[in-house]
């Protein structure tokens, strides 16, 4: 089990560099000289040489990407053009408020996905069934900001339950969380429901239904621990749409997290900050990934005998 | 005689016409087509549709609640929010083809280059397939719209960049299922060409799942798109995308929460309509189905 872990984390090596060629790539590719995105466009030749000099844009591409990298692993990250602060150090500010509502939103939204999508596959094709998967499908046809919005206007505004926005408190979570748990519940639900239809499937139910035992003792002395292997691996899946989804609710509920600042950065051309984001929120989730998948691997018998 | 005349083949027994019965049995489904039907439309013949022209401003009329005369009430500018929607319907839909459409053509070549070559050809594209999936669609289109600025054509572009890869996924499975069969082996036999085979040959027989998966990646196309919009990432003003509508709503949430609500229903409705007739479509093309 220790040697599945270890060889997991090495093919994580090529995967995390491929990221950050992706996002060095990131400025250079962008339309004009990446020197325009630094210095604005009324300064002299020399002073543009000497500033691109002093960022080191001015030897070959690869040296710069060696550098760029050599500087990730120390942490430096760059600064940032409009704050004039160490990337790292805003991003350590925020990651916490980005990591906390992704991490609610996904207890949430397991909360929710999963005594539902079991109920479903248990009893499937009766009323139970078709009104969740029913309600499923409206959900997963919601953009998570739009329904963040409707739950803010009804919530904090008409019935003054929670607050309209900012971070601190757990009501301060719960509005945001909400959004995404839900919307995320309703695609893991159905994913859950299939899981667990597979696994009813399989002889040892029908072995256990032969011997007699009550359905509800055969759902829950074998089909729901062999369920829950795959659904562990949803976890892993979801770990990226969740925070693909908090970067809008977090501007849809002002919480000063990465996706604002990533979002803010991008509209006002604060390209070190984007970088320094992108790859700090890759990096979780590709981590998240991995976590799910040792997470698995503990899990399922069958991977501890190799 | 009537063996005789059902020795025959009847027109209705046609697998098309097979797939349209089972097709439209399904209620969902019918549904579904009604709602896209509806949406279609709107976006073609939205100049007639519309009551007014969508960057018609009206200022004493601002911020009006839904109305006979402005059936989802009017925005900060007093433009006639229902207009407004049926424009958008336009920006949806070219996105949403439009974007799907480049995934298709880069999915369906990546795709049967792969499953058909195979060896290291193959390697390398799923390598390429597992990066493009890894990223978070959103995430993914946030940063290639930092690089290419906003427009329709780059969000178009930047939602390809992701959604490709589910489209090179299932190719390359229905390739590498294909190739092995006999028809192919003989059509190589008879000495056609490698391109012949793929194009004339396996393509034809690989295309099902694709249609059933197209039906399915265009709302979620449709669904980046308003979120890019509303970040304002997206279509630029005064061109409205129901992304747009609610993100100017979003600074009158309050006081006017019709602009930010009418959006996202139709929003919700449209893909609710494509998820419902690609289910339907995928029911109907199962061959396991088929009694």
């Amino acid at each position: 089990m220790l040697r599945y872990a270890i060889k997991r984390i090495f093919l994580l090596i090529p995967i995390l560099l491929g990221m950050t060629v992706i996002v060095f790539s990131m400025l250079h590719l962008a339309p004009g000289d990446p020197i325009d995105l630094v210095v604005g466009p009324n300064v002299t030749p020399e002073v543009r040489e000497n500033i691109r000099h002093q960022y080191g844009l001015d030897r070959p591409v690869a040296i710069q990407y060696v550098s760029f990298v050599k500087r990730l692993l120390r942490g430096d990250l760059g600064q940032s053009i409009l704050q004039h602060k160490p990337v790292a150090e805003i991003i350590l500010e925020k990651f916490p408020v980005t990591l906390e509502l992704g991490l609610t939103s996904l207890v949430i939204s397991f909360l929710i996905a999963v005594p539902i999508g079991i109920k479903a596959a248990v009893k499937r094709n009766t009323v139970t069934d078709y009104a969740s998967m029913s309600l499923s499908l409206v959900g997963m046809s919601m953009p998570t900001f739009w329904f963040g919005l409707m739950l803010l206007y009804l919530f904090a505004y008409k019935l003054r339950l929670f607050p309209i926005s900012g971070y601190g408190t757990w009501r301060h979570l719960f509005l945001p969380a909400l959004a995404i748990g839900i919307t995320d519940a309703a695609l893991t639900a159905r994913m859950v429901r299939s899981s667990m239809l597979e696994v009813i499937r399989q002889d040892y139910i029908r072995t256990a239904h032969s011997k007699g035992l009550s359905e509800k003792a055969v759902i829950n002395r074998h089909a729901l621990k062999n369920a829950l292997i795959p659904i562990i691996t949803l976890l892993g899946l979801r770990i990226g749409w969740i925070m693909g989804g908090s970067v809008v609710v977090e501007i849809v509920f002002t919480r000063p997290g990465l996706g604002r600042m990533m979002v803010e950065a991008i509209l006002s051309r604060d390209y070190p900050v984007v970088q320094g984001g992108m790859v700090v929120l890759t990096a979780a989730i590709i981590l998240g990934n991995l976590l799910a998948d040792v997470l698995y691997a503990v899990v399922d018998p069958r991977i501890k005998l190799r | 005689m009537e063996q005789v005349a059902q020795a025959v083949p009847d027109k209705s027994d046609s697998g098309f016409s097979e797939f349209k019965r089972r097709l439209f049995r399904n209620r969902a489904a019918i549904f579904g087509v009604i709602i896209l039907s509806l949406m279609l439309l709107c976006a073609v013949f939205a100049p007639w549709l519309a009551l007014s022209d969508y960057a018609r401003q009206d200022l004493p009329s601002m911020l009006q609640a839904p109305s006979w005369g402005h059936p989802f009430g009017t925005d900060e500018f007093g433009r006639d929010i229902f207009s407004r929607i049926v424009y958008g319907a336009r920006v949806s839909l070219v996105v949403g083809f439009l974007a799907v459409g480049i995934s298709l053509a880069i999915g369906l070549l990546l795709g049967s280059l792969a499953g058909y070559f195979g060896g290291f050809v193959d390697h390398g594209i799923c390598a390429l397939i597992d990066i493009a999936w890894a990223f978070p669609m959103t995430l993914l289109a946030i940063a290639i719209i930092a690089i290419l600025g906003p427009s329709l054509f780059n969000v178009c572009l930047a939602i390809a960049a992701s959604s490709w890869a589910a489209f090179a996924r299932i190719v390359r499975g229905q390739f590498l299922s294909l190739k092995s069969q006999e028809f192919v082996e003989a059509a190589r036999i008879l000495g056609f060409s490698d391109g012949r085979i793929i194009l004339r040959h396996i393509f034809p027989n690989a295309i099902a799942p694709v249609v059933v998966l197209t039906t399915l990646e265009v709302p979620k196309a449709i669904i980046v798109e308003a979120t890019l919009s509303f970040l304002g990432l997206g279509v630029q003003p005064p061109i409205p995308s129901w992304g747009s509508i609610m993100s100017s709503g979003r600074s009158f949430l309050f006081e006017a929460p019709w602009i930010t609500l009418f959006p996202g229903l139709m929003i919700v409705l449209v893909v609710m309509g494509f998820n419902l007739f690609g289910d339907a479509l995928r029911d109907s093309l199962d061959p396991r189905l088929r009694n």
